[in-house]
């Protein structure tokens, strides 16, 4: 080769495009602010299509939907029901309990005796044939569909314009275990899993009331998963539920595949810094606000449940909480609120008091800090923000990092980078002595969202302490609780029952006796009488 | 919803109102002529609260009888279109210089003690910027905040009461008032002055309190609350201080435990406790800037209060800064003006209404008789 085609070669000039590549401009030239445009409510196609009457009709039109000639986990299995008539079944392998169809839906139909004149021969064969608990007819092509989707198997007859749609389902999934994120020294130690029909049925094992509804329905998106709605119709408020139900409604979008993305939807204020629903892992917590008239929603595939509407108190108390006595109850949850308040407020005022209020600390006070700092070569300001943000890179690659590798990161963290920040008169040993002492109150916060946000809030406070001391930390806090006063979920105030004061006495701080009551309580405004 | 009236509950309603009067009776005192005759705070500005409450209950009272729903309708029922924008009006820069009087005495004195070397505009600005938040939320906002910081102020004013309880001595409390009996009616009637536009206020806002009953409810316990809170603030006072030594000393409160107290940890967190105060202050200044902006919305028919809300924080911030740096004679004369004065621009036309629209009703009440 001459030098210069060796050149060439090497510089990749003469390279041929490689068999894939994902060009920018496959669907077209973007323009130049272009972004993803957001959905608009789409106008669903009524599908109307109903189920072919012959058989060779109804293979035809599933091999085309589910791409059988390319997805080989559609079965359809062809058989003759009591040895006259042409059948089809259809699943999807792997979803459903091969052997409850092998045994209860071929063999029998296989096996079926047919008498002369059926009438109905689908009617016939769900009452005399088909050995399964959940067995319907349907005639829309869509849902015949979509229960295959789900799992279940479809049984076409010659000659009949409707399917038999039978509950089959046995997909492999996690077991219960328990709560991972709720853990709980006294109660119950069940959690959520991501199998909605078991997390239906963990509620119903705890309420076993016959108004106890669970209402499923698609969640909105393009991957047809199922939402479940849980409640007690003739308690929970309709207009909470006709509310829930309707933001559920408005969901029109591409992907759902987490219970926290329909908690994202269906928020309406979608930046507020705290959550406005509760997320729980535990059923027995879901079970409890269901009773009391509030309005869960499920999710399949996410072991987590929402709970609307939710207050502060709520997202601040854990399950166990009520399992303990009064005293012990209000001890921690005392406890846990001046965590919170320790988290948010203590770096904050150490620099307020320390740049400018120095009049507020005793002479050894602030000898200890000048002779702890004297070697440090930042503003206390900066060492603190840099301490505060080193804390939060431990946080998140000790939740990162898989095993027993991420204990340890909190361990070499902690320990060796707060003594070799020391040594390095990077940082004080006050300094970080307070902000472990703000990491473990944020730790105390038992609701995640609330944990992240009252870490960066603390950030806020930092720096408006540093600019206006404890003047400006008192204004920003009144803002924050003006901020937090007008916080609604779902139509109830964030910090209901304090402010707006019902009659309902819900957990606050303190942990009142438990005492015999047969009414919900009635922030949520539940039906009178229940 | 552009009003942002809300509803509030009569808990919230009592804390904003308590904190209101309160922080007016309490933190905008002018020394000086207060204190001349003596130490009769104690009396007269209690009295000066029952006396407007009373006041406000027996419009309240009139209002139910001829039928008006708020102070509004009352106004512009009795005395026409426009008298009635115009009371409205005078009733709403009352509001709005009661909240610049509050807070001019209280920045001051934190810029004085607490932050000397620092500018003034920059304290004004943390202040303001926390009492337009609040008031621009509306008044769920503003009582909610109020009704969440009331446990945590009662409980720092009922210690700061409490521990220098071994220094109170009641010869301070002399001269007793014997002879100074007309100053104290004249000092009553300008507490009662004070009182005034916040308690009409409150009579405009039935609907957010939820109706009649609710108003009334709303009055009396907080005239209650405030009457006890203000007598027990001001005895305690007189207890810890002379009188002398109150005319020359702005904001007592934050001073009182100073004689008492040797130099240990507590005697330095009484600072933090200016900072309490503070936040008492706020959510009643909130209240007084809220109703400045509201009552002018509705004195000139205004659908939205959020540009009258931004004007009020404009004066506001305008008259602090001025007050202080530039016009300071101007704005004493006109403070002196209005506390000699400024009754008379909203009693009478108060009164008027009230008496009118009782003459109606009673001419309405005649007539259905005669023809029944």
């Amino acid at each position: 080769m001459h030098f210069w085609d060796r050149l060439f070669d090497a510089l990749g000039f003469g390279n041929r495009p490689t068999p894939f590549e994902l060009l920018e401009t496959e669907t077209g030239e973007p323009s130049f602010f272009s972004e993803l445009k957001r959905a608009r409510p789409s106008e669903k196609k009524e599908n109307r299509e109903t189920v072919p009457a012959g058989i060779a009709a109804c293979e035809k039109l599933v091999r085309r939907e589910f791409r059988c000639d390319i997805n080989p986990d559609i079965i359809l299995r062809r058989f003759i029901l009591g040895g006259r008539v042409n059948a089809l079944c259809v699943f999807v392998t792997g979803m459903v309990n091969e052997r409850v169809v092998n045994d209860f839906v071929l063999h029998d139909a296989m096996h079926a005796v047919l008498p002369e004149r059926t009438g109905d021969l689908l009617r016939f064969a769900l009452e005399n044939v088909f050995a399964v608990g959940d067995a319907v007819t349907e005639a829309d092509w869509a849902r015949v569909r979509e229960s295959i989707l789900c799992g279940k198997c479809a049984v076409f007859l010659d000659g009949v314009a409707q399917a038999a749609v039978l509950d089959v389902r046995g997909f492999e999934h996690r077991g219960v275990d328990v709560a991972q994120n709720e853990k709980a020294v006294r109660g119950p130690q069940e959690g959520f899993s991501e199998n909605l029909r078991t997390n239906i049925t963990l509620l119903r094992r705890l309420i076993r009331c016959e108004d106890f509804v669970c209402q499923l329905r698609d969640a909105g998106a393009q991957n047809n998963i199922k939402t479940a709605i849980a409640y007690r119709e003739g308690v929970t408020n309709d207009t909470l539920l006709a509310e829930v139900k309707k933001r559920l409604a408005s969901i029109d979008t591409n992907t759902v595949l987490s219970i926290e993305t329909i908690e994202q939807l269906t928020e309406r204020r979608k930046l507020s810094i705290f959550p406005q629903i509760l997320a729980t892992e535990r059923p027995d917590r879901a079970a409890a606000y269901i009773m009391q008239g509030y309005v869960v929603v499920l999710l399949e595939g996410s072991p987590f449940a929402n709970v609307m509407p939710t207050t502060l108190w709520a997202l601040m108390s854990s399950a166990e909480d009520d399992y303990m006595r009064a005293p012990q109850g209000t001890l921690v949850r005392f406890i846990r609120f001046m965590g919170a308040f320790i988290s948010l407020v203590l770096p904050g005022y150490l620099i307020a008091i320390t740049l400018h209020h120095q009049g507020m600390l005793s002479s050894e006070a602030l000898n200890t800090i000048i002779y702890s700092r004297r070697m440090v070569y930042s503003s206390i300001g900066a060492e603190m923000v840099f301490l505060l943000l080193v804390f939060q890179l431990i946080r998140e690659a000790g939740l990162r990092v898989p095993g027993s590798i991420g204990q340890a990161i909190g361990i070499i963290g902690g320990l060796v980078l707060g003594q070799a920040a020391i040594a390095a008169n990077m940082a004080s040993a006050v300094l970080l002595t307070v902000v472990a002492l703000s990491g473990l109150g944020n730790f105390c916060i038992p609701d995640y969202q609330m944990q992240i946000s009252t870490s960066y809030l603390r950030l806020l406070f930092v720096g408006v302490a540093w600019l206006g001391g404890l003047l400006a930390m008192s204004a920003v806090l009144l803002m924050l609780i003006g901020y937090t006063a007008t916080v609604k979920s779902y139509g109830v105030p964030f910090l209901a029952p304090f402010s707006p004061k019902t009659n309902a006495k819900g957990p606050l701080i303190r942990r009142g006796v438990i005492r015999q009551h047969r009414r919900a309580t009635d922030y949520t405004n539940t039906i009178q009488g229940k | 919803m552009k009003m942002l009236e809300g509803r509030i509950g009569r808990q919230e309603s009592v804390s904003i109102l308590v904190q209101a009067m309160a922080a007016i009776c309490i933190f905008s005192l002018h020394t000086l002529t207060v204190y001349e005759n003596g130490n009769t705070t104690y009396i007269w500005m209690p009295l000066g609260i029952a006396l407007a409450v009373a006041g406000g209950l027996a419009v309240r009272s009139c209002m139910s009888r001829t039928g008006q729903s708020d102070l509004i309708a009352l106004y512009r029922g009795g005395l026409g279109r426009l008298l009635g924008c115009a009371s409205l009006l005078a009733v709403a820069i009352a509001l709005l210089w009661q909240c610049s009087s509050l807070f001019n005495h209280f920045l001051s004195d934190l810029h004085s003690y607490i932050f000397p070397t620092d500018r003034y505009g920059a304290v004004i600005f943390w202040v303001v910027l926390a009492v337009a938040y609040i008031a621009w939320g509306g008044l769920e906002r503003i009582a909610r905040t109020g009704k969440c910081i009331a446990p945590l102020v009662g409980f720092v004013l009922l210690i700061t009461l409490f521990m220098p309880v071994k220094g109170y001595r009641l010869y301070r409390l002399f001269p007793f008032p014997g002879d100074t009996v007309g100053a104290i009616a004249g000092l009553c009637l300008r507490s009662f002055a004070q009182m005034l536009p916040v308690i009409l206020l409150t009579l405009s806002l039935t609907s957010a309190l939820q109706g009649e009953r609710m108003v009334r409810q709303t009055i009396a316990i907080a005239g209650a609350v405030a009457f006890v809170l203000v007598l027990l603030v001001q005895l305690a006072l007189g207890l810890v201080f002379t009188a002398e030594q109150l005319a020359n000393m702005n904001m007592p409160l934050f001073r009182i435990n100073m004689n008492l107290l040797s130099d240990g940890y507590y005697l330095r967190q009484d600072k933090a406790s200016v900072f309490i105060w503070l936040m008492a202050a706020v959510p009643g200044g909130a209240y007084l800037l809220y109703g400045f902006a509201y009552l002018f919305c509705k004195a000139t028919g205004g659908e939205n209060i959020r540009p009258a809300l931004l004007t009020g924080t404009v004066l506001l911030i305008c008259i602090l800064l001025l007050r202080r740096e530039a016009l300071f004679g101007l704005f004493e004369g006109v403070q002196t003006w209005i506390s000699h004065f400024g009754v008379y621009l909203i009693l009478p036309p108060l009164l008027l209404a009230c008496v009118v629209q009782s003459v109606r009703e009673k001419r309405k009440g005649g007539a259905k008789q005669h023809d029944a």
